[in-house]
């Protein structure tokens, strides 16, 4: 079960798969996937076991089968700093899909140098903007119109939830305040930002197959 | 015997005691051994001198000194604290000026700068005083081994401070590579009395060792009272902080000359500070406050008023429990239970420092059941219960970073050190194979079966392992020691001026504006920039505290029985405590609304609240024991209906507190206690992985895992910021087998759950009658169990229904 939201009169899609969709333009958004972070550890002699990398793309191949989708825009920190084998293994991942456009709006941890991005199937922007309704952005940008939904990563929002009997969860979780939309992290090994409900915002945490809103 | 002493002492006047000269005479003889004696008889001097007359009059060795171009160290001298070290030094540092000896004694702590360290490797002293630490940071560094090539004499200081702490082991491997570079190394431990002197001293040693103990047949004499509150029905049935008897402590304090006050966490120092402040204004000035996350320059000007008697009293916590002596001190009082009887007694061996003088200690209780450890803690002392330390056994960590210590300096061969290391205490049970797997984590990055050509961490050359990345390297040194911390967030005024330190999760609860207490100051949070919080004082009323980490301490086993022994006094006619007559009320009330067990009775409770459904047992066997016991009952429990409960548990009893309701009668809750299947019942029913998942945080911090960032600035490599949770998280997917990942388990079972400690529970309760009441609402034994803010959970429904529940509630469908 997913949640929709609708902006000037366009829905959006919150999937339990911690992605957004948008159905009018065929768009999958995924944000702070950190793809290579294990392999970084690595590098620096850090002696974490390698990554399962193929699990990983698989949980994208997924969604792709699932969704119509013409594009997928990464929301930034992609992969986690400089290159290792990991990156070739989603680069070729990729590949498989050459009927896909797949854009990258650049975040804080991608540090890939531009030779590898420009060799990829990558299209690597600052942002992206959608008529004038949405801007696809890694953190928001500044100065927005408030009619345009600023859509960003970068925090990992989570939320706690107390229940009956003194018992805790903690949630990643969407999050919506006046026109930024905040999506939840897609990798599997980040942490949570923890954000607390206020009457301004609206904050939807996944709760295993679902997603649904907090009030 | 010893020539040098005799002019010493015969010049201060003093007469050596007994203890001193055994301990110059096995000294002399080349024994190695540990001194057992209590602060303020000249136990540094029994060791001190027994060094001196070494270096000046022992024939063999003078023969060698004759032949070395220059001094070389002779002697290190090792303390758990750097406050220590400096009393140490001075103390030495006087005897060499008042003997006009030539033998110099320098300081090697994290304060010293690196330019003092340089000079100190060019051109050594004749003595070091140092810690764990410091010694490992020396072995990281070129030219090690041949540093300590004439090396004679290693003392550790407070070894039982040690013992029990990942910084044993820290020393245990040191004096593993020490003697191995000097065969003729002569180790000297300092201890106080603990429950396991002869196994502090093998340990210390090393396997083949031999030594002699000596032990000051000194007795210091002490006096305990119990502070009571002038009535019971007043006083709170829960709680921790023991404001309510701010102003009897207050008359305490005005009755003695200086008065050190102990409180179990450094936001109850705050509290206590503030309260004594506003409420007796008069007192601004002569008192102050000293805890760990203050900054070094408050810190000693607070040890400093203390020596010269400036201060009335020194509100503090476990920061000023070791070594230092500052005599001007006459009382000392403890807010809250001590948690444990060494602890309680090092405290009150802080009053009275002089020989043959008594020690004053006040105890002051918190909540109304809490007064009954007055007792207890008398009965311990009058039959000398203490209790042991438990030394580490197969600390991975440790073992992982030392070996990258030994890398970063001379580097190592991996044959020799294994052989090593096989003669300390901790390792001596790790197998050829294990030391294989640690060697394949350094060397490959993991088993070397998915050797990974990316990872470089030792290289081998010249058949030794070394590190030859100079970052790695770096990153190293700095993250040399047993001790995790949190990220701490340095606090200061706008005119940079440093107050102290503290935990970064703390502050990041904070907007600007906000105000707290910190450093005995209300201050306000102006601003936060990188690691720093920059505040500027706040005269505002309403302040919210800082609530640290730290200080959830469960009390120690011997003082739990202690505490049962005094619950067994109860329902005894006469020669009952004043403490125990003073809470018969309580205890009449705890009658009236339930029951009151006796010796040979176990009281279980069921009690419906608007928070939902209670069971509370009281077996009185110590809150570690209590979380164990309470998961086992949750699992037993579960099997009978899904259920979720959420736990707390106190020294006397636990709670499994459940939103739904359960039945409960007689023959059930016998079921329930049964001591069949411990075992398998903690097994499948703790959820050891979440505990483990908590150890493992130090273990990774130690192992070199997480790296923790240069100190005072901020984390230049972001991305290697990683929480320790993660790491667990990605071994038990990838890498289930991993050593540090088993050392976590191991911890859990052997410093956690104590499995021998509940099957003795268990035992024990199944020849108690049950005594199982339904009271309509709260008693005085369940309401501090209830009010305990720290949970843990339980729960045998599957996460997915346990979700589904939350979604009907998000969704308004249940009602919370």
């Amino acid at each position: 079960m997913k949640q929709r939201i609708v902006w000037q009169g366009i829905m959006l899609d919150l999937l339990a798969q911690k992605v957004l969709y948008i159905p009018q333009y065929q768009i999958l958004v995924i944000s702070d996937w950190h793809l290579g972070k294990l392999g970084y550890f690595r590098q620096e002699g850090l002696f974490v076991p390698p990554m399962r990398v193929q699990d990983e793309l698989d949980r994208l191949g997924q969604l792709l089968q699932k969704e119509t989708v013409q594009k997928v825009i990464f929301l930034g920190d992609l992969f986690h700093s400089v290159w290792n084998r990991e990156w070739d293994d989603f680069e070729a991942y990729l590949k498989q899909f050459p009927h896909i456009d797949f854009i990258l709006t650049k975040g804080n941890h991608d540090l890939l140098s531009s030779v590898f991005l420009k060799q990829s199937s990558l299209q690597v922007l600052d942002y992206l903007k959608l008529d004038d309704v949405f801007i696809l952005s890694h953190e928001p940008i500044a100065g927005l119109s408030s009619t345009i939904l600023n859509i960003v990563g970068h925090i990992h929002p989570g939320v706690g939830v107390n229940t009956k009997g003194r018992q805790q969860f903690r949630l990643p979780c969407f999050y919506l305040n006046s026109n930024v939309l905040t999506l939840p992290a897609f990798g599997k090994w980040t942490g949570l930002y923890m954000i607390k409900k206020t009457e301004d915002n609206r904050l939807f945490p996944i709760v295993g197959n679902d997603v649904i809103e907090l009030t | 015997m010893n020539p040098i002493a005799d002019v010493w002492f015969f010049n201060q006047g003093w007469q050596p005691h007994k203890f001193q000269k055994k301990t110059w005479s096995a000294v002399s003889k080349g024994k190695s051994g540990l001194l057992n004696a209590p602060t303020g008889f000249g136990k540094t001097f029994a060791l001190w001198f027994g060094v001196l007359q070494h270096y000046y009059g022992d024939k063999r060795f003078l023969k060698q000194r004759e032949r070395l171009k220059g001094p070389k160290l002779h002697t290190l001298w090792i303390t758990p604290l750097r406050a220590l070290s400096k009393e140490i030094y001075k103390a030495t540092q006087a005897v060499s000026a008042d003997l006009e000896l030539d033998y110099r004694i320098e300081l090697r702590t994290g304060d010293t700068p690196v330019s003092a360290r340089q000079k100190q490797r060019k051109s050594p002293p004749q003595a070091l005083i140092t810690t764990p630490e410091s010694v490992h940071l020396i072995l990281a560094s070129k030219g090690a081994a041949d540093y300590f090539k004439n090396l004679e004499f290693v003392i550790v200081d407070e070894w039982h401070e040690l013992l029990g702490s990942k910084r044993g082991v820290l020393i245990e491997l040191a004096l593993s590579r020490l003697k191995a570079i000097n065969p003729n190394l002569k180790i000297w431990g300092v201890s106080a009395t603990i429950g396991n002197l002869d196994e502090a001293q093998e340990i210390l040693l090393g396997k083949g060792h031999e030594g002699v103990m000596v032990k000051a047949d000194i007795q210091k004499k002490l006096v305990i009272e119990t502070v009571m509150p002038d009535s019971l029905e007043k006083f709170p049935w829960a709680g921790h902080l023991g404001i309510k008897l701010l102003d009897k402590v207050v008359d305490i304090v005005n009755r003695f000359g200086t008065t050190l006050i102990f409180t179990n966490t450094r936001s109850q120092s705050e509290i206590w500070y503030q309260h004594i402040i506003n409420q007796y204004p008069e007192f601004a000035g002569v008192l102050a406050i000293h805890h760990g996350s203050l900054s070094d320059e408050i810190r000693q000007w607070v040890e400093q008023s203390l020596h010269e008697g400036k201060l009335k009293a020194v509100v503090c916590t476990s920061s000023l429990d070791l070594g230092v002596d500052f005599r001007p001190v006459d009382c000392v009082i403890q807010i809250g239970s001590p948690k444990g009887i060494a602890r309680f007694l090092q405290r009150a061996g802080r009053s009275g420092h002089r020989p043959y003088e008594t020690s004053y200690i006040y105890y002051v209780p918190t909540n109304s059941l809490e007064i009954i450890e007055g007792d207890s803690l008398k009965y311990a002392v009058s039959h000398q219960i203490v209790e042991q330390r438990i030394p580490y056994i197969r600390s991975f960590d440790v073992l992982l970073q030392y070996l990258t210590t030994l890398a970063v300096g001379d580097g190592f061969d991996a044959e020799v050190i294994f052989q090593e290391i096989k003669q300390t205490h901790c390792y001596e049970s790790i197998s050829n194979e294990e030391f294989k797997q640690c060697m394949a984590m350094l060397i490959h990055g993991g088993n070397s079966l998915s050797a990974y050509p990316d990872f470089h961490r030792l290289v081998k050359v010249d058949g030794l392992y070394k590190v030859e990345s100079r970052k790695l390297a770096m990153r190293h040194r700095l993250s040399i020691g047993a001790i995790v911390s949190d990220v701490m967030m340095r606090v200061k005024f706008m005119s940079g001026k440093y107050l102290g330190s503290i935990e970064e999760y703390f502050i990041s609860r904070l907007k600007a504006g906000d105000v707290f207490w910190f450093s005995g100051r209300q201050l306000e949070l102006i601003q936060v920039r990188n690691l720093e919080a920059v505040v500027k004082p706040s005269s505002r009323k309403t302040g919210v505290v800082p609530s640290w980490m730290g200080g959830r301490f469960s009390i120690s086993p011997d003082l739990g029985i202690a505490i049962r022994h005094s619950f067994s006094h109860i329902h005894k006619k006469s020669g009952k405590s004043r403490e125990i007559r003073f809470l018969h009320p309580l205890f009449k009330e705890q009658e009236k609304r339930s029951g009151l067990p006796k010796e040979d009775e176990l009281l279980v409770e069921y009690i419906h609240t608007r928070y939902g459904y209670h069971l509370f047992v009281y077996p009185f066997d110590g809150k570690l024991v209590h979380e164990g016991v309470a998961q086992v009952l949750a699992y037993r429990l579960g099997k009978l209906q899904p259920i979720s409960f959420s736990i707390a548990s106190n020294e006397y009893g636990f709670e499994l507190l459940s939103p739904t309701p359960f039945s409960i009668d007689l023959d059930l809750i016998t079921q329930l206690l049964s001591p069949a299947h411990v075992h398998q019942d903690i097994s499948a029913g703790i959820n050891v992985q979440e505990m483990a998942r908590r150890r493992f945080r130090d273990i990774a911090g130690i192992a070199g895992l997480v790296f923790q960032g240069y100190p005072g600035r901020q984390m230049k490599g972001k991305h290697l910021q990683a929480n320790a949770g993660l790491f667990f998280s990605v071994f038990e997917d990838y890498d289930p087998h991993n050593l540090l990942l088993r050392q976590a388990y191991d911890e859990v079972f052997d410093f956690q759950l104590e499995e021998g400690r509940m099957q003795r529970a268990f035992d024990r309760i199944s020849t108690h009658k049950i005594l199982l009441t339904f009271p309509n609402r709260m008693t005085p034994f369940a309401f501090p169990i209830f009010s305990e803010s720290f949970r843990e959970k339980y729960s045998n429904e599957d996460w997915q229904s346990r979700l589904e529940k939350l979604k009907l509630q998000l969704e308004g469908k249940l009602d919370s």
